[in-house]
């Protein structure tokens, strides 16, 4: 323990006499009339039913809560009564609207919960032996199951870092990466699960991957943290898991990688939306994101030279023979191209454009001679 | 006689499967997304909401859309032979397999959320176009 109480309960008479009272029925019921708002509120769609929307309204709601909430510091809901001289102060660190807020993020968070899967049942794990797998193919697989487990257990814990820091006035914003954290303990389990089935088990973790993923964790603010993860990193994890899909040895794995790649799409909209409301209401902090993902950037380069991205290369190939080496560099030179596009379009999308003139991925296309290519298949 | 693809009696027959199909397609969750598929030239409209397919329609504004899967009518006729063949789609014939290097199959967007729907939302528009499994088709 490192929070006592002010008061001994059972030695104070106060507390004791008044306890007493009420078991002897003199109530004092003060507390029926809390004073709070009372609305009317139904389900827009019976179907979908009652969802975090159809409450946005009063002082219940989120469109009207302002930059800086000044309501309790501790875990009174908003919308409760709540006083502030004695309640506790949990003291969260990000007190802002927009340190957190994303525009939609109630929807993210209503689909989150609908789009929920199971990793144990919604696979067919019972498949995988029905079909035949090279031995290379296999290993450079498990390969890169060990390091989506890598990436996914630190993508469980930086949602789970930042929580119980955010005021919760903004309960949507907490509830949906309460939901990401789960999603990504569920990616977790699913890649292990993977690696494993397949008979090799798992391969080299991976100190490129590690130290990237370090840096996501110790990011000084929850933006420059969602910027990385949400933006960037999971960004590049998406296009990696369409690239996985694509080049699936089995349909158990196209059935896996559709379902975590769903997960990730929506991770990667939240941190779009959050960047954009970021930009649209505190543009002062631009340069401070600037910054953030400039050294981000740096340490995603450093994915393009490890084992990570040798196991790429042979399964785009599907073997290691020179023919299949040639073919694998090329397919995945038009990954990576596409997963710099697309992290450039949703840096527009979100109102930075300018961040495309200083990312080092830039220099990156040039350096490597990719800047050309199209993002295209080889003939 | 077989239901004519490219037709919007397809799209509808389709539609109707997600219907038919009520708890498969509740399991995989809500999918709320407006998006095309283009045969050839022509244009199809395919709206989601909650959990089933709530409207087909020919042609629109495809700037209006999420995004547009586009190829042409031989490639969607293999697909869906694909589909028919093995109660679903193989591993050859996914759509994140056919559209992922953008070579096979094209998504088209403007807008980068409208895209992020596709992957969001990839298990239920696959299981959408699996349901072509059922159905008795001829081919243009």
């Amino acid at each position: 323990m490192s929070y006592y109480g002010s008061t001994e309960y059972l030695a104070n008479d106060d507390f004791v006499l008044r306890m007493k009272d009420i078991r002897k029925g003199n109530l004092d019921l003060g507390w029926l009339d809390a004073g709070t708002e009372q609305i009317e509120v139904n389900a827009a769609s019976e179907k979908r039913g009652l969802t975090y929307l159809d409450l946005n309204k009063g002082s219940y709601g989120y469109d009207e809560l302002p930059e800086i909430p000044r309501g309790p510091r501790g875990s009174a809901p908003r919308g409760a009564a709540y006083e502030v001289a004695n309640q506790a102060d949990l003291g969260p660190e990000l007190n802002l609207k927009s340190d957190v807020w994303a525009y939609k993020v109630a929807s993210f968070y209503e689909e989150a919960v609908s789009r929920q899967w199971d990793a144990t049942t919604d696979v067919p794990w019972q498949d995988l032996a029905r079909y035949e797998t090279p031995e290379e193919v296999e290993i450079a697989f498990a390969q890169l199951c060990t390091f989506f487990t890598e990436v996914e257990m630190i993508a469980t814990d930086l949602p789970a870092k930042w929580c119980w820091r955010m005021n919760n006035q903004f309960h949507e914003v907490k509830g949906f990466i309460a939901s990401q954290a789960i999603d990504e303990a569920r990616h977790a389990e699913v890649f292990r699960k993977r690696a494993l089935a397949g008979g090799v088990g798992l391969m080299r973790a991976l100190p490129q991957a590690e130290h990237s993923l370090k840096a996501i964790l110790d990011s000084d603010t929850y933006s420059e943290a969602s910027a990385f993860m949400h933006l960037l990193a999971e960004g590049n994890i998406l296009t990696m898991f369409r690239f996985s899909e694509f080049i699936s040895p089995t349909p158990v794995d196209k059935r896996m990688f559709q379902l975590v790649m769903q997960d990730e799409a929506r991770h990667v909209s939240y941190g779009m939306q959050h960047l954009k409301w970021i930009l649209d209401n505190t543009p002062e902090r631009k340069e401070q994101l600037h910054a953030a993902l400039d050294e981000a950037e740096n340490f995603s380069l450093n994915q393009f030279d490890s084992a990570l991205f040798e196991a790429m290369i042979v399964l785009a190939g599907k073997g290691t023979s020179p023919a299949q080496i040639k073919k694998g560099i090329e397919i995945v030179g038009t990954l990576q191209i596409k997963q710099i596009e697309e992290y450039f379009q949703r840096l527009r999308r979100a109102g930075f454009e300018d961040r495309i003139e200083r990312s080092k991925f830039r220099d990156l296309l040039a350096m490597i001679s990719l800047s050309n290519q199209e993002p295209t298949l080889p003939s | 006689m077989g239901i004519p693809f490219p037709s919007l009696e397809f799209f509808k027959a389709l539609q109707q499967r997600t219907k038919d199909e009520a708890a498969a397609f509740e399991k995989l969750g809500y999918c709320d997304t407006t998006f095309g598929i283009r045969v050839g030239s022509e244009l199809y409209r395919v709206v989601f909401e909650i959990y089933e397919c709530v409207e087909v329609g020919e042609g629109g504004d495809p700037s209006e859309l999420d995004f547009v899967l586009s190829a042409p009518l031989d490639l969607w006729r293999e697909m869906l032979e694909a589909i028919q063949a093995n109660g679903g789609a193989d591993a050859a014939h996914t759509i994140n397999t056919l559209t992922h290097v953008g070579d096979v199959m094209k998504v088209e967007y403007e807008d980068p959320e409208g895209h992020d729907r596709l992957y969001r939302f990839m298990a239920t528009i696959q299981a959408f176009l699996d349901e072509a499994s059922g159905l008795d088709l001829e081919f243009a």
